[in-house]
């Protein structure tokens, strides 16, 4: 619980830390490109009562959770099959090595041209971003899996779906958390730039409206609101889903 | 002590394993086993003894129905027979709790029973809701040896369960397995202990280097309850004088 909270205070005093920076800075450079954190909280302030801030947060991050949804669970489907056929894998490997290497840029413009500024185009070119990275990680995940503890299932008969619950999923777990959160970290930031090409609402929109205006105080805000709001979700939701799927290996020690 | 030659009522479970081979990585084969056959009456202990790497754990394997890919077969078909494993490893899930790990394995029917006198016998009451990770080995390795008994199977098939267990641990589980056998469980157990063989089996099967097939197979007539100390020595001391790879244990 002390280090608990020595932890936390020690990063509550970094963040003070780069906001004093900010200030100082800003103060020195005095110039429109670099707002003060204050203005920049002001602006929050201003647009979260009376502007669209708080909507366009919403449809971002209504735009997040289905692209990661889709994701997650194609890319897990696909990462399973691959570690567990050595088949499929050798057929769609390089399907997913050119899926994940082609830019993020590039997957936006052609769902867009191919479907149209359309809603479901902009989750669909989230979610083919997002797909091959978690794909990539389950069939790492897949292929570590114990064959000890499948013959053990095998022993005792378990049923197809107590294997699933007790052995596999279990055991791709850690997987599954370390895909999430670095899955999470990569969809806002590719739904953002799908706002920006092609959508009339949401963060990135609104930035791509700041940009033109020059404001970038707004830039700021509007960038700062979002990052609190994804930060919330690693801290209150990631975060202690990892621990609890860690438990039993904490209390090892 | 006399060769055993009992064909008495149908067994419980008969194997047959013309050859068993294994594929190496480079593509040759290497073979485990070649000719075995072995049969379980009702309510017997037949002890594996062999040299290390023989194809005992093979045997088993095959005789529980987790390896099928041999020349011979297996009758019944184990799938039809209940049967509760401990393996050389204990093989526990380690994110699940020692009381979980034992109640998984239970028929649906049974799963909500109370486990507690159970897990008492095997001294594991002041750890059923701890993880395998905090357990010793020896710990681990009697909660390996509940969770195939909770069962109450036809068949233990019991891969070197004592080892690496304190004299007194070992000493209460060896009871408590030879109780199930006198209750009516088949039991086929490898072990490398000579000595704990002795005072086990009814049966003792002794195998030859790899690829392994039977060599003898020793009947114990004398009761369980009345093998001692001496009786144990000296039994130990005619075998190892005809199977000199014995005389270490």
């Amino acid at each position: 619980m002390k280090l608990l909270s020595s932890g936390t205070a020690a990063r509550a005093a970094s963040l003070v830390l780069l906001l004093l920076a900010w200030e100082i800075t800003a103060t020195l450079a005095h110039s429109r490109s670099l707002p003060a954190p204050h203005a920049v909280f002001a602006f929050i302030a201003r647009e979260a009562t009376g502007g669209d801030l708080v909507s366009n947060i919403a449809i971002t991050l209504g735009r997040v959770v289905v692209s990661f949804v889709v994701a997650m669970a194609l890319g897990c489907a696909i990462g399973v099959a691959l570690g567990r056929s050595r088949r499929l894998d050798t057929a769609f490997d390089t399907w997913v090595i050119v899926l994940l290497n082609t830019p993020a840029l590039v997957i936006t413009v052609l769902c867009y041209i191919w479907l149209g500024l359309t809603e479901a185009a902009a989750v669909l070119a989230v979610a083919l971003n997002k797909i091959p990275t978690v794909a990539v990680l389950m069939r790492e995940g897949t292929r570590a899996l114990s064959p000890e503890l499948d013959e053990m299932a095998s022993a005792f008969r378990l049923s197809p779906m107590d294997r699933l619950r007790h052995v596999l999923i279990p055991q791709l777990q850690p997987h599954l958390a370390g895909a999430a959160r670095s899955g999470l970290a990569l969809v806002w930031k590719i739904v953002l730039v799908v706002e920006l090409l092609g959508r009339p609402n949401g963060v990135g929109y609104a930035i791509s409206v700041c940009f033109q205006l020059f404001d970038v105080t707004a830039v700021l805000g509007y960038s700062l609101a979002f990052m609190a709001v994804m930060l919330a979700i690693e801290y209150g939701v990631l975060q202690p889903y990892e621990a609890h799927v860690r438990r039993w290996r904490l209390s090892a020690h | 002590m006399k060769p055993m030659s009992d064909a008495g009522a149908s067994p419980l479970i008969e194997a047959v394993i013309r050859a068993k081979t294994y594929r190496r990585p480079d593509g040759t084969g290497m073979e485990a086993v070649r000719g075995i056959t072995l049969a379980l009456r009702r309510g017997e202990f037949v002890c594996l003894i062999g040299p290390s790497g023989c194809g005992k754990t093979t045997t088993l394997r095959i005789l529980a129905g987790l390896d099928r890919a041999f020349e011979g077969e297996v009758r019944p078909d184990p799938a039809t027979l209940s049967i509760g494993v401990a393996f050389q490893e204990p093989r526990l899930l380690p994110w699940r709790t020692v009381e979980e790990n034992i109640r998984l394995v239970l028929p649906k029917a049974r799963r909500a029973m109370d486990l507690a006198r159970l897990i008492a016998r095997f001294g594991l009451s002041a750890h059923a809701a701890r993880y395998p990770g905090e357990l010793s080995l020896g710990l681990a390795r009697r909660v390996s040896l509940a969770r195939a008994m909770a069962l109450e199977p036809d068949l233990l098939v019991l891969d070197e369960p004592f080892v690496s267990l304190d004299a007194q641990a070992a000493a209460d589980l060896r009871r408590y397995v030879a109780l199930a056998a006198d209750g009516g469980t088949s039991v086929l157990m490898v072990t490398h202990n000579v000595r704990e063989a002795l005072e086990l089996a009814d049966r003792v099967v002794m195998l030859a280097p790899r690829p392994t097939h039977v060599v003898e197979e020793v009947c114990l007539a004398l009761p369980r309850a009345m093998r001692d100390g001496p009786w144990i020595e000296a039994e130990r001391a005619a075998l190892a004088a005809r199977f000199p790879l014995l005389r270490e244990g």
